[in-house]
């Protein structure tokens, strides 16, 4: 990760750089952000298929 | 001229079987929309960390400005016990729909106390010189509030709609656990929010 951080600071518009808690704070907000969407979705798509596999095939819709 | 014709044997009719839906579209609506409802507040949370961490050491409210840490805690109690009667209503809903409706109209009540507390408590901040444009704390502050006191004044609008409906008998069981569920979720960001903005 920290050898990544010279291109994260690359951001122009956010003034991440300037010292090294900002350099950190954008470094975990990048992780926070990337891993929110995927965690979510991924958590939404598993709830959805633990419903169906717990589902019994032979209790037909009425 | 003799003519035949070939009868296929028919393919015995088999219907098919209609699984139930695995989830309610009321509710699996919800769960897409509080998904991104949950970036959306990630974003302001990250914005807020980097804007903070970029002013160094000196992120404080403006000199003359103290933030209500105590009464916005206990508003946050306020609200986290709506989010229980919320959840008895939803108990109820199956047993007695008017208990179901008590208990959910005191939901109801207790997010609406929350938001009014709120706004007085912006309006006393304002008063002393703490706004949007005052400075970037106040420029984030509201901004990160605001945002959540909006879900909070929507969902109690969908709220009421669905409280009308549960008195009128109106009310199908999907639509009332979708407005459950989102109202939870508004209940639960809070005391995140709460933490992050009045503990900087």
């Amino acid at each position: 990760m920290t050898t990544t951080l010279g291109l994260l600071i690359a951001c122009a518009v956010c003034g991440a750089g300037g010292n090294e808690t900002s350099k950190d704070a954008f470094a975990a907000t990048t992780v926070l952000m990337s891993a929110v969407p995927l965690a979510s979705m991924g958590l939404l798509g598993y709830y959805l298929v633990k419903r169906f596999r717990a589902q019994d095939p032979s209790d037909p819709e009425e | 001229m003799t003519s035949s014709t070939t009868t296929l044997p028919r393919p015995p009719t088999v219907l098919p079987v209609r699984r139930p839906p695995v989830i309610e579209s009321a509710v699996l609506g919800t769960l897409v929309a509080i998904v991104t409802e949950l970036m959306f507040f990630t974003a302001l949370i990250s914005a807020y960390y980097v804007v903070r961490a970029a002013t160094g050491n000196t992120w404080v409210p403006p000199e003359g400005v103290r933030l209500p840490v105590a009464t916005t805690g206990l508003n946050t109690v306020i609200l986290l016990l709506s989010g229980v009667l919320t959840w008895r209503a939803g108990r109820l809903f199956d047993d007695s729909r008017e208990r179901a409706a008590r208990a959910f109209s005191g939901a109801i009540a207790l997010g609406a106390f929350f938001v009014v507390f709120q706004g007085y408590e912006w309006v006393k901040l304002i008063g002393v010189g703490l706004t949007m444009s005052s400075s970037v704390f106040g420029a984030t502050f509201f901004f990160i509030i605001g945002a959540h006191a909006l879900h909070v004044a929507g969902a109690l609008i969908a709220m009421m709609v669905v409280h009308h409906n549960l008195v009128k008998g109106k009310l199908e069981a999907p639509a009332f656990k979708a407005m459950r569920i989102f109202w939870y979720f508004v209940v639960a960001i809070w005391p995140v929010l709460y933490k992050l903005v009045y503990f900087p």
